[in-house]
């Protein structure tokens, strides 16, 4: 299951999935966005790819798609959203809506998944967190940064809780990805963006397809004997 | 791919140069000496994968051998695509306990031999503008624990090391990682009592010790494209401590 699947790191990260031939179940709000993404899914071992568009902030519609699945072995927790706002002007609303979807929305559909059973034992959950909130912070992050930083928490307890059935739990945490997310937002100029990009050792931002692999690598058995485990993926960007 | 790992001998250093070789990687395989089951395990490995493996032999210590083993793959004129410094040796010893040398000692393998062989590898990579380096750090170098002063702040060092030449290198095209392994199944850590290798395996929320197939996986991932914005990353294989 692959949920916030209709753009970016969650796209790439289907893709590549049903690439090595997983069923795959795609989640996101957005439907028009979800349906393409479907259309991009490889078929050529698996037909029966799964689409549900769903506000997973929503209780019900939570309940509905957790019933809906009889059983996974993996689940990519990727939706997320972001929104600038220095502290003085942080708000209620904002910060509540970013906290919904960005912490509870994946803890409760972790924990609703967990408690029915549905995620296999041997089986893997791999959130996307960020470097945000983890390793750093920038000026007017704040409500993405402690939605991102409780999320790594609650990874970390999950691994540790879930053990017991030998499921893993990790997190992937990139820094800035070439996705809409950068690419339609007003706040950066072309310039700012060029001149960000030289802070990063690789001197670049890193494409979707490169978190994706980092996903899949968490997944697959390569990493059985990892749990518990932020994954950074920023081209050496937060050394200090 | 072309791949020098160190310490090819025995543990996680054999399943490296099996897993590396089986996923269709030719193999300089660095070890202190040569002996006729190592050497007969190497051509049987290169057999069964259609690679080479070169054995290249010197100590650790041994500046001088080291810096001719490392220059003979130089000159070969290969690519290197990826260098896996795994060479190192463990002890436990209280500071009450300790011979100050023979922590040096250590040292010398564990952090500055490593080193040595980085500067050499690396300045081949850098004209090349393409590498990667995959550090063996420890579990032991995050999480401190009495009798560790030598062992665990060796493998600390690494880690530094290799954040900071991620820094440094980055730039040139080269990714530096390092891996951390909790307890692993290996002939080293048979010297420890059977209620010790217990309390080590109950330490890890999977509630046993790690798989030395299970550490060559992950440098696996690290030398593929598949990491390739990955650096400066210590990856931690401890089944979550």
């Amino acid at each position: 299951m692959v949920t916030g699947a209709g753009g970016g790191i969650g796209r790439a990260t289907a893709i590549a999935c049903s690439k090595l031939g997983a069923h795959v179940l795609i989640t996101d709000i957005n439907g028009p966005a979800l349906e393409e993404t479907l259309t991009m899914l490889d078929t050529q071992q698996s037909q029966a790819h799964q689409l549900f568009v769903a506000d997973l902030t929503d209780a019900e519609q939570l309940d509905e798609l957790v019933k809906s699945v009889s059983e996974i072995d993996g689940l990519v927790s990727n939706a997320g959203i972001s929104k600038v706002l220095p502290i003085p002007f942080v708000n209620e609303k904002d910060f509540n809506r970013i906290t919904d979807i960005n912490a509870f929305a994946p803890m409760y559909l972790t924990q609703k998944l967990y408690k029915k059973k549905k995620i296999t034992k041997g089986g893997s959950i791999v959130f996307t967190v960020s470097i945000s909130g983890v390793r750093m912070v920038s000026m007017g992050g704040v409500m993405y940064a402690v939605s991102k930083s409780a999320l790594d928490a609650f990874m970390r307890s999950a691994a540790l809780e879930f053990a017991a059935r030998n499921i893993r739990v990790n997190s992937v945490n990139p820094s800035r990805v070439n996705t809409n997310l950068i690419k339609n937002n007003s706040s950066y100029s072309e310039e700012d963006l060029a001149k960000d990009m030289q802070t990063y050792p690789l001197k670049r931002y890193a494409e979707p397809e490169e978190i994706a692999n980092a996903i899949i690598f968490l997944l697959s058995d390569a990493s059985s004997y990892i749990t518990g485990h932020a994954l950074i993926i920023d081209g050496g960007k937060t050394l200090t | 791919m072309n791949v020098i790992i160190t310490g090819c001998n025995r543990g996680i250093g054999k399943a490296l140069v099996e897993a590396f070789a089986s996923s269709g990687a030719n193999v300089w395989a660095c070890a202190r000496k040569a002996t006729p089951e190592y050497e007969a395990w190497l051509k049987e490995t290169a057999s069964q994968t259609g690679v080479w493996i070169r054995p290249v032999y010197f100590e650790m210590t041994d500046t001088d051998a080291l810096n001719a083993g490392i220059q003979s793959i130089i000159d070969e004129g290969s690519t290197i695509d990826v260098l896996v410094n795994n060479a190192g040796i463990s002890t436990v010893g209280l500071l009450s306990m300790s011979k100050v040398d023979d922590i040096e000692k250590l040292f010398d393998v564990n952090y500055f031999a490593m080193l040595r062989i980085i500067q050499k590898v690396s300045k081949k990579m850098s004209r090349q503008r393409k590498g990667v380096i995959i550090n063996m750090g420890s579990i032991a170098g995050i999480e401190p624990q009495p009798g560790k002063i030598a062992y665990g702040c060796s493998k600390a060092a690494v880690m530094m090391m290799s954040k900071c030449l991620a820094k440094e290198l980055g730039p040139m095209g080269i990714r530096v990682n390092a891996i951390a392994p909790g307890p692993v199944e290996t002939e080293m850590i048979h010297q420890y009592k059977d209620e010790m290798l217990e309390r080590l395996a109950s330490e890890s929320a999977l509630r046993r010790l790690g798989r030395k197939e299970e550490i060559a996986q992950v440098a696996l991932f690290l030398a593929s494209d598949k990491a390739s914005y990955i650096n400066g990353e210590i990856i931690k294989v401890d089944g979550g401590r």
